[in-house]
């Protein structure tokens, strides 16, 4: 019996390959090309110091710590391959020549055909023992040399000894020996140590490029929307709720901003570094490297197989728990309802069930994730373990050097890092396409006011003379909220406007305002019909105070002023006309205290005052007034009353009245009803007429008991 | 921290589990350091020409079979552990949910639904991250770590001590990072919330905007507070883009430090190139666990502010509280009487009511009349001790009402409250929801009676037409109409009605009324109304103003008073005939 309590449509998912909605995106990017292209460098280099320090670790092993050189012994009768092969190694640095004896270091017999130096070996020609070589350049190595003339043979000043003899020598010895090994280390550490800063240097610079890149671009993005939101039109406000609008600008930005800085980026430098390390592994042993990969189509049939479950599981969790949080929002908003009727166990049963089932869904999740992620890694030891066999065995075979092994090694476990993170990335895509959508979707609302203001007319002095001619209007295909509307207010003249609650007064202002177009009929400024008039101009000339006072979050100065600037003693006098002194007085802070929406900083009579006292910064030709209907206390009843009357002088106002006192002042007073105007006079002509002005007089102002207050 | 109290049941019932969790991590763990110790003798025989392929061979088998099991009690500890610690969440929010169903209406007037909703999840998560990848995280670096350093120790104590010279300064600077961090992420949440609000000012203001022509001014402005927003983002990334690259660096120190170091005791032939390349990989093992420091404390610090603050809703305790009633008391009869009765809301000085004094005798029909702010609902409120009242001033057949159980006072009440709340569920268990298991006939007539029945009928799918947010949407009247009919299903002795028809034309109002002339035969009813045409069938009419007893008598005697009641009475008609005579058509 209980049904879908909805849920939230943020969290609905986007399509990653949606290529139109990636062009739009990518509009965004164009002001920043140089900062991407920036970032893009960073990338580049982070990528290559990554690659570079597992290289500089072989290095130290192959040339430092285990130097080593094989004996070609030219004593053989020597056939077209040996000579073949002299010729390629040619004049290697470190070649010893000791009579008979080559001494080729590794790395440059493994330059050569791997089927030449089999065939060599075979000959009896290469030599299977691994041999230390070094240039004799200090005298303590000479010294050590010569104290063991048994184990060395010196060429020169290059001295070359069988590794399994070096276990003779004793620690000092060793070391006297090897200094120049060692002095190299040092060196390389130090190379080490500045491709780490320079790594650290970029990382930095990478990351602060990528945040200023990304949230630029979010910035312009969220601007482009508020400036578009500004110019919708009110029917367009009508029909959205305002949470909605505030998730486009905050959240669902937000969710792009996100993408874009932590995955797109470190998507193409994951890419950068897989593919980069795949060069490399090719670079030292084009074979490994292929059998090494072997494991990879079983990586991809795992990722086809299990992403979709990973993605599928993922979107059900989101959505149980929108769900969860749906019906939670539902039951704590109706608690009252759930304990009168005493239905807190039904309640909690649905609630417990809907949670249980949230669970049930995660451990899937876990039981999928707890499969794939095992897998992936199972894949990657994998190929540890074809290193060993293959790999060893490509050592044994004297085709690869132990330090490209070990490089090998540690450049396939960086290889499966980024993909073991693509199935986080891709969920994180999927949610801020599905942002990006519903943003550009908002973009592309044509429910705008009309708002070019070249074309548009902005007359430099207004009289303030008011029409409508036969204004007809309905909101949407409802019924019609004023119909055949016609009269003239004069400059300078107040026209009072009354009526029962929905008779149409508040229409009647905001098609003045052009929040709505009527239907039919023309409203005329001056004569001119305010179609033809540029639309913030004319609310500038034309100023509205509403019942409820909207307070902007700022200072009382700022939200009397808004964008005006007057000088002070003008602002004085506008204090003082608009009775706020003793509120600006009593405020800490006086004109800079803070008030805001919501804050209890101002009652319902102060606001008043203050929006009496913005209407006068803004020194309108034409005012529109909606009296408050709240109870305001006698005193400052009696302040607004004051204010009012200031506020009036020498200018059109149309006000719809509730209070006795305003609408006996008024030249004239309007009576609507059921959208139409059915009485029109003075105060003293419509109560004559005894009709329905003077009812309405009675209801509202002859008794002292009132319910509807 | 008595907060991890509230962890411990869930730890307890899950011991079992937990045990065989955390020994699968702590095999994975050790499974896991021996595989550079096979690369290294693959690397050492190697090196030594003592290796052959069958050994080679042999030496891949061992590390895929350990590689196995590794996978096999991975999947162990992931579904035990992070299976756990989703139990932890589900039981947590269970917990939460059946609590808050039992705190009162002025909690619930003081709390905002948003942080309600936002402790069921948000914080209930964070509990749920810590309990699953924090204990992994910490398990993990704990094992990790001291087996990594004790292997290390193993091929070269020496060695050790150099690998870690950097790793103190890592733990201080992500120590003093985290709290640099932290900060700088405030100061963005906050930036966050001022452009969120900015947004939201903006949009609920949009009239006031566009009346004084605000756009360009509203957008500088939001300009500035999303530019704020760009720059504290920068600021945080000064931070944070350090932490990756300073602690990656820190810790490939000891690389470059092993380098030489380890080198040279290669040479010299202390350690075998093969001890070299494993002491490389097990300090490769402990960068994690070091760079996991920093999340993990943190992880754990916004569990443990998370689990506090689930705690305070979970130790509130509920104003109104069941009464001491015995079994031996009889059925309600339902007369109520105040004596003197005075209340305030909590945390308000002014009162609602003062000094009420009436009685409400079984099975008669009562109105309350009173403008907007007279005490009306507040003193419907009160019947079902939706408010608690102080001693001696609230009785229900002559007994203290807080003395009646909760459920049997609530239990004999049916009571439609001021602000008709419709569930975004289907029309009929909206109307069911106070007795699920109710037959077709009792809806039917329930709707019937609510002048409902022929606009369901009208709806695409009648009584299992979706109402709410992706459903069919009501007007006023038939939301009020709609939680008529579902207190209607109650058939209790006594109901309450709380200015329920507002909405309603009068027409339908007169209708329902007749109505419920039959179903009211035998049931005390309290009506609170504006509208007093209602009020003809009113057995006593009670007449507030600003919270206290002005009038009461039937219709016709407050008429005759000529007092308030009859005041509002007079100016209901002129406004009902004002409207009568322009009726169109």
């Amino acid at each position: 019996m209980h049904g879908n309590y909805g849920y939230f449509e943020e969290d609905q998912l986007g399509k990653t390959y949606d290529w139109p909605l990636w062009r739009r995106l990518a509009r965004y990017g164009r002001p920043y090309l140089r900062l991407i292209i920036l970032s893009i460098l960073f990338i580049l280099a982070v990528t290559a110091t990554e690659l570079i320090l597992p290289y500089l670790l072989k290095i130290g092993i192959d040339r430092y710590i285990l130097p080593s050189a094989r004996e070609l012994r030219l004593s053989v009768e020597r056939s077209t391959e040996l000579e073949s092969a002299l010729a390629q190694i040619g004049r290697e640095p470190g070649l010893i020549r000791d009579g008979e004896h080559l001494f080729v270091p590794e790395e440059s017999l493994r330059r050569l055909d791997p089927r030449l130096l089999q065939r060599l070996q075979n000959e009896g020609v290469l030599g299977g023992n691994r041999i230390y070589y070094t240039e004799l350049r200090s005298a303590a190595a000479r010294q050590v040399v010569e104290a063991h003339p048994g184990l060395f043979r010196v060429v020169g000043d290059w001295a070359y000894i069988d590794y399994r003899d070096l276990d003779k020598l004793s620690s000092a010895d060793l070391l006297s020996l090897r200094r120049g090994d060692v002095s190299g280390l040092w060196t390389l550490s130090l190379v080490f140590v500045v491709v780490l800063l320079v790594s650290a240097a970029c990382t930095f610079g990478l990351n602060l490029v990528m945040v200023q890149a990304g949230q630029s671009m979010m910035h312009d993005l969220r601007m482009e929307l508020f400036t578009h939101l500004q110019r919708l039109t009110l029917s367009f406000f009508n029909r959205q709720p305002v949470g909605r609008l505030v998730t486009r600008l905050t959240n669902d930005i937000q969710n792009l901003d996100e993408m874009f800085s932590t995955v797109i980026m470190t998507l193409f430098k994951d890419g950068v570094v897989v593919g980069g390390i795949l060069m490399i592994l090719f670079y030292l042993d084009w074979r490994l490297t292929l059998v090494s990969l072997s494991v990879m189509p079983l990586v991809f049939l795992l990722f086809h197989f299990f992403g979709v479950q990973v993605r599928g599981t993922f979107r059900e969790i989101r959505a149980k728990l929108a769900q969860i949080n749906a019906t939670l929002n539902e039951y704590l908003s109706g608690i009252r309802v759930i304990q009168l009727f005493q239905q807190e166990e039904e309640t909690f049963r649905r609630f417990h069930h809907l949670n249980h089932d949230y669970y049930q869904t995660t451990l899937r999740q876990i039981t999928i994730q707890a499969i794939f992620f095992p897998c992936i890694e199972l894949l990657a030891t994998t190929t540890t373990a074809l290193l060993l066999w293959y790999g060893g065995g490509q050592v044994l075979r004297e085709r690869l050097s132990l330090g490209a092994l070990v490089a090998f090694l540690s450049y396939l476990r960086m290889f499966f890092g980024p993909i073991r993170d693509l199935s986080q990335k891709y969920s994180v895509m999927q949610s801020a396409m599905a942002s990006a959508e519903r943003v550009f979707h908002l973009l592309e609302n044509r429910n705008r006011e009309d708002l070019s203001r070249e074309t548009l007319a902005r007359p430099a002095a207004v009289r303030g003379e008011i029409e409508f001619r036969h204004v007809t209007f309905a909101y949407g295909d409802g019924e019609p909220a004023l119909e055949e509307i016609s009269f003239r207010v004069k400059p300078g003249e107040t026209l009072a406007i009354v009526g029962v609650t929905g008779a149409g007064k508040s229409t009647l202002i905001h098609l003045l305002e052009r929040f709505y177009e009527p239907q039919e009929g023309t409203i005329l400024l001056d004569g001119q019909d305010i179609r033809s008039l540029d639309l913030s101009w004319l609310r500038q000339q034309v100023a509205l105070i509403m019942q409820d006072v909207f307070l902007f979050a700022g200072s009382l100065r700022e939200n009397i002023l808004l964008d005006r600037s007057v000088s002070p003693e003008e602002l004085q006098r506008i204090i003082r006309y608009a009775q706020l002194e003793d509120v600006v007085a009593r405020l800490p802070g006086g004109l800079d205290a803070p008030v805001h929406e919501g804050g209890m900083t101002l009652s319902m009579g102060q606001r008043q005052l203050l929006a009496i006292a913005r209407a006068m910064a803004y020194n309108p030709r034409v005012l529109i007034l909606d009296e408050a209907t709240a109870n305001i206390d006698s005193e400052t009843e009696y302040r607004i009353q004051r204010a009012l009357e200031r506020l009036f002088e020498g200018r059109t106002t149309l006000v719809i009245a509730h209070r006795l006192s305003t609408i006996q002042k008024a030249h004239r007073i309007l009576v609507l009803h059921h959208g139409r105007i059915v009485e029109s006079g003075s105060h003293g002509e419509l109560l004559a007429q005894r009709n329905f002005y003077y009812r309405l007089h009675q209801l509202q102002f002859a008794q002292p008991v009132g319910l509807t207050g | 921290m008595k907060s991890y109290r509230l962890l411990v049941p869930y730890f307890r019932n899950n011991l079992g589990g937990l045990i065989i969790g955390v020994t699968a991590l702590l095999v994975v763990d050790l499974l896991q350091l021996f595989i550079p110790r096979v690369i290294k003798r693959a690397v050492d025989d190697l090196t030594r020409f003592q290796a052959t392929s069958s050994r080679l061979l042999t030496y891949a088998g061992v590390v895929m079979a350990l590689a196995l099991g590794i996978a096999a009690f991975r999947f162990v500890w992931r579904r035990y552990l992070l299976g756990h610690s989703r139990q932890i969440e589900e039981g947590l929010r269970n917990r939460l949910f059946a609590h808050l169903q039992t705190l009162s209406y002025s909690y619930f007037d003081r709390a905002s639904t948003g942080d309600l909703m936002a402790h069921a999840t948000n914080d209930v998560q964070a509990v749920q991250l810590a309990a699953g990848m924090g204990l992994v995280a910490l398990t993990d670096t704990l094992v990790l770590g001291t087996a990594a350093v004790g292997f290390m120790l193993y091929i070269n104590p020496l060695l050790t001590v150099v690998a870690l010279l950097p790793m103190p300064f890592i733990a201080l600077f992500t120590r003093m990072f985290s709290r640099l961090f932290h900060d700088r992420f405030q100061a963005v949440q906050a930036s966050f919330a001022r452009l969120t609000e900015r947004a939201r000012e903006n949009l609920a203001g949009i009239r006031a905007v566009k009346a004084y022509a605000q756009e360009t001014s509203e957008t500088i402005r939001f300009d500035r507070s999303g530019r704020e927003y760009v720059g504290e983002n920068l600021s945080m990334a000064k931070v944070g883009g350090l932490f990756s690259p300073m602690s990656l660096l820190l810790s490939n120190l000891s690389m470059a430090l092993i380098l030489v170091v380890g080198g040279r005791l290669t040479m010299v032939n202390t350690i075998s190139a093969g001890d070299f390349v494993a002491f490389n990989s097990y300090l490769l093992l402990l960068t994690w666990p070091m760079m996991a420091l920093g999340w993990m404390i943190n992880l754990f610090q916004r569990g443990a502010a998370s689990l506090g603050r689930i705690e305070t809703i979970l130790t509130t305790v509920p104003e109104v509280t069941d009464g001491g009633e015995t079994a031996k008391d009889g059925p309600i009869r339902g007369v109520i009487e105040c004596r003197g009765l005075t209340f305030a809301y909590p945390g308000v000085t002014w009162s609602a009511l003062r000094d009420i004094r009436l009685r409400i005798e079984p099975g008669q029909f009562v109105g309350v009349v009173g403008r907007t702010g007279a005490g009306k609902s507040t003193f419907l409120r009160l019947i079902p001790r939706l408010y608690e009242v102080s001693d001696g001033q609230l009785y229900l057949d002559g007994k203290e009402l807080h003395r009646w159980s909760l459920s049997r006072l609530r239990g004999s009440i049916a009571m439609v409250p001021q602000e008709s709340f419709v569930f975004a569920d289907s029309v009929r268990a909206n109307i069911c929801f106070g007795r699920p298991r109710a037959g077709e006939g009792e809806i039917v007539k329930a709707a019937e009676t609510a002048q409902l029945l022929d606009e369901i009928r009208a709806l695409p799918r009648q009584f299992d037409t979706l109402l709410g947010e992706r459903g069919v949407s009501l007007s006023g009247g038939q939301k009020q109409r709609l939680t008529l009919a579902r207190a209607l299903m109650l058939e209790r002795p006594l109901l309450i009605l709380d200015d329920c028809l507002s909405s309603v034309d009068v027409e339908t109002e007169v209708a329902i009324l007749g109505n419920l002339r039959h179903y009211l035969k035998g049931r005390t009813t309290i009506m609170a109304s504006q509208r007093l045409e209602a009020m003809r069938m009113a057995d006593i009419i009670f007449v507030l103003d600003q919270g206290e007893l002005r009038e009461s008598g039937n219709h016709e005697e407050l008429l005759a008073l000529n007092g308030t009641y009859a005041a509002l009475y007079r100016r209901q008609q002129l406004e009902a005939e004002l409207k009568g005579r322009s009726r169109r058509g």
